[in-house]
């Protein structure tokens, strides 16, 4: 297929964790010497949905206004059979009119999700990619998200001005459900294939030079032969250094090379997996503030223990504490607005803010609720704080906080990516969408407190 | 409306309390038994000579079943109440209420927990099932909370704040260790609370009471017929139990540095009981001191120092056993842990050996008015109940 489709791309934003795992550390506890690379990795509490809402949650102000649709991409959901999208739209304050589901759970479908969506559709795509310890991929595959924002020519920051695919029934690598991780099948033959599919599907005029060229493939042997394949058409460059980041893998680079671009510069992208994907986008006047990379801020290093505990493949010995209890279905659907979108109650007589909802106002005793506020981006400031040694976390132990809003309100809540060292009364706190805990096979999703500036 | 309380109205004629600790060796309905036979004995009844019954537990057994099919009551009206930690005073509220009611001539309140089964660090509490929002702090993490709010309330720095809450601790397990009902009995040292392992905040494990069995009963009759059974009988000037809106967890005016609910029960009680200067007028004071910040901040809430000049009086001694004003002199939570529903009466059961001269060496020279306070649930969202108790009625009856 080779398309003069023209698509609208209102912004984007990707989000990296903060925390990498590092070749060195790996090798410090095989007791080797050495020991190089690195790749993103996601925290304790953040799963391949989370990653896709905080990265939405970086968007430009505004930019979800008028979205209609949402696609969820991931290899590595949290759920089958139920829909992701629903928990995403939720927490990104998307009305219950907004058409969410998931799209897919090959590496591929981001990148269709996208040459496939009309204007109004926030494509998210994110993974959480777990490699068997030793694996070749444990260093080179992260983990990230990233939101695009599909919209028509007429309000796009950039526009993806030509695009071409070709498929191929290929077995290079592929995951069984049973599994948590990606199995690969011997990695030198299919790089040939795939540089003839790419040399198909880029040959035309089109794609002839660009200002960026971008190259998204699981494998480092294919993504440096396509990288010289493609390096007389425009300046080679890698946007991430997170690893190759799966189904966010081609949007990441895509949003990191358009946030670079000045007016009118262009960017040739190719997606390699199950045949090739290759587009060129065209960055207009306000690409540079549209397009959020996943930057990230100071990375935090975990021991390869901490990684391995955090991904499942090491059993610790829990607290001599009762488990977390599963959520309730019905309470869940009863307080889906507090939950999922953090919406709290406002006295319609006193104007004063419950966090969470009450039904009777604690000030003037009114049963009268005026609109509800959404406090998912209202500043906030401890007021007192404790490091829970005993409870139960996914990332022991706890950082919790009594937090008051600025527009009213007070809430306990868990801290994550955060320095227990930082705490202070008056330390200001950003909210952030997280899974708590899974029990019975549920994941508990909740709101936690990220101190600012302490996370990526 | 408002509440009138029952100021020498009620007696209690007989109390029985069983040592608290690790009992593995007994069960919820042997420490039933010895409790009720204990108050029983103690006040020359039979346990048929009373009328109805009312048994505090959290979660050692639904239902008066649990008291009834233990010391085999036939007949007879047994109520369980629960009002989380501070259900051991609930049971002798309601008990006394009922006496002083005229419906009934003779109460028992007896509280139970049999905690050390269930085989978890810590208490554990069974919460109906619900949406997964709350936030599932412990309990030593919720009372951590008012360290540093009082610190950044009062500008203390963090090392008077330690000196003070070790004070506490060091104070109440030295009293403890004069207490053969308690489950610590060794006094422990300030360099060992210092040192204590961390469990919450700057909370050790010193800092922390105890998880313990245990089981504390009074009987109680109308004031008028108390002098029928014993020439000592212990007299109930107030019992005030507040039930908090929530406020501290949702109204960010609201201070941390405080528990606001044991302030108003305080002022209930002393209203009722005519007590107008507690810190010169309680002769004891057994608080619920389940980690030491809260015994803290009682000291400023129950009105026996002025807000922010707590910890200065704790440094100073006011509290201590040979203080102006004796607080836990038997130990309190910290020494006996805290088996939940026996609490409240094993915190009464002090003011009665106190009055009648059988605290041993603990013994206070004299005392008239003592009080207990307990605390249920935590800061931000509590029950709060203060006992006011005298060894004499008053002139004016």
């Amino acid at each position: 297929m080779s398309s003069g489709h023209v698509i609208g791309l209102r912004a984007a934003a990707g989000y990296v964790p903060r925390y990498r795992l590092t070749g060195e550390e790996i090798a410090r506890s095989n007791n080797r010497k050495g020991g190089k690379g690195a790749r993103s990795l996601a925290g304790p509490d953040e799963d391949s949905l989370t990653l896709a809402v905080e990265a939405a949650r970086r968007l430009p102000p505004g930019a979800l206004d008028g979205v209609t649709r949402v696609l969820f991409c991931s290899t590595t959901p949290p759920y089958l059979v139920k829909n992701n999208a629903s928990t995403a739209a939720a927490a990104l304050g998307l009305g219950d009119d907004v058409l969410a589901v998931d799209a897919g759970g090959a590496l591929r479908s981001a990148v269709g999700a996208v040459l496939g969506a009309t204007a109004g559709t926030l494509v998210l795509a994110a993974d959480v990619n777990t490699s068997r310890p030793g694996a070749p991929r444990e260093l080179a595959h992260g983990d990230a998200g990233v939101a695009v924002v599909v919209g028509d020519t007429t309000d796009a920051a950039a526009t993806i001005v030509a695009a071409s695919s070709r498929t191929e029934e290929i077995q290079d690598q592929w995951r069984d459900t049973r599994q948590p991780w990606v199995s690969q099948s011997e990695d030198r033959f299919p790089v040939s294939r795939y540089l003839s599919l790419l040399a198909d599907a880029a040959s035309g005029d089109e794609f002839a030079t660009a200002d960026r060229v971008v190259v998204s493939a699981p494998s480092a042997r294919i993504t440096s032969a396509a990288e010289r394949q493609l390096g007389d058409r425009g300046k080679v460059t890698r946007t991430t250094e997170a690893g190759y980041t799966g189904c966010a893998d081609f949007l990441l680079r895509l949003c990191g090379a358009l946030a670079e671009c000045a007016a009118g510069q262009t960017v040739l992208v190719a997606g390699l997996t199950d045949g090739c994907d290759v587009i060129l986008a065209r960055g207009g006047a306000t690409a540079g503030t549209a397009f959020v990379p996943g930057g990230s801020g100071e990375a935090t290093v975990p021991t390869y223990l901490q990684a391995l505990t955090w991904r499942g493949l090491l059993e610790r010995e829990p607290p001599r504490r009762p488990e977390s209890r599963p959520v309730s279905a019905p309470a869940a659907l009863r307080g889906a607005p507090w939950k999922y979108s953090l919406l709290a109650s406002q006295c319609a007589a006193c104007g004063f803010v419950s966090t969470p909802p009450q039904q009777v106002c604690l000030r003037c005793g009114s049963t009268e609720h005026g609109p509800a506020v959404n406090m998912t981006r209202q500043p906030a400031t401890i007021r007192t704080f404790s490091v829970d040694r005993l409870a139960y976390s996914l990332n022991p132990p706890m950082v919790a906080a009594v937090i008051g809003f600025a527009p009213g309100g007070r809430l306990e809540v868990e801290l994550t990516d955060s320095d227990p060292a930082a705490l202070r009364v008056g330390a200001p706190v950003r909210m952030t969408f997280r899974r708590r805990h899974s029990s019975g096979g549920v994941h508990n999703y909740v709101w936690k407190a990220v101190l600012e500036g302490g996370a990526s | 409306m408002t509440s009138h309380g029952i100021r020498d109205r009620v007696a209690i004629i007989g109390m029985g309390c069983t040592r608290f600790g690790e009992l593995w060796d007994r069960g919820t309905a042997d420490m039933l038994v010895e409790a009720a036979n204990g108050s029983a004995r103690s006040a020359g009844v039979a346990l048929d000579d009373i009328d109805a019954f009312w048994l505090g537990t959290m979660d050692s057994g639904y239902s008066g079943l649990t008291l009834s099919t233990a010391i085999k009551v036939h007949g007879k009206p047994v109520t369980r109440v629960e009002n989380m930690c501070a259900t051991g005073s609930e049971a002798l509220r309601a008990a006394v209420y009922a006496v002083a009611s005229g419906a009934i001539d003779m109460a028992m309140a007896i509280g139970v927990e049999k905690l050390k089964d269930s085989g978890y660090a810590g208490l554990v509490r069974v919460d109906p099932p619900d949406d997964g929002t709350a936030t599932e702090t412990t309990a030593p993490a919720a009372f951590s909370y008012l360290a540093p709010a009082y610190q950044a309330a009062y500008g203390l720095d963090g090392e008077t704040m330690r000196q003070a809450l070790t004070h506490i601790a060091v104070k109440n397990h030295a009293n403890g260790a004069r207490n053969e009902r308690a489950q610590f009995r060794s006094p422990v040292t300030a360099d060992a609370v210092n040192s204590s392992p961390l469990v919450a905040g700057t909370l050790g494990i010193l800092d922390c009471s105890g998880v313990a069995d245990g089981a504390a009963a009074a009987i109680v009759v109308r004031a008028e017929d108390a002098y029928r059974y014993t020439d000592r009988p212990m007299f109930v000037k107030a019992l005030s139990v507040v039930a908090g809106d929530g406020r501290a967890m949702l109204d960010d005016d609201a201070s941390y540095a405080s528990i606001p609910e044991a302030a108003q029960s305080a002022a209930n009680a002393y209203r009722e009981a005519g007590i107008t200067d507690p810190r010169h007028e309680i002769s004891l004071a057994e608080v619920h001191d389940c980690f030491t910040p809260t015994e803290l901040v009682l000291m400023e809430d129950l009105g026996f120092s002025g807000r922010g000049k707590g910890y200065q009086d704790v440094l100073d001694g006011v509290f201590d056993a040979d203080g102006q004003l004796p607080v836990n002199v038997d130990g309190g939570l910290k020494s006996f842990g805290h088996p939940i529903g026996a609490t409240g009466l094993r915190m009464a059961f002090e003011c009665w050996l106190q009055f009648r001269g059988e605290a041993g060496p603990r013994q206070l020279p004299g005392p008239e008015i003592g009080l207990t306070h307990n605390l249920g649930g935590r800061p931000g969202r509590c029950v709060s109940f203060v006992g006011i108790f005298g060894k004499s009625p008053s002139p004016r009856l």
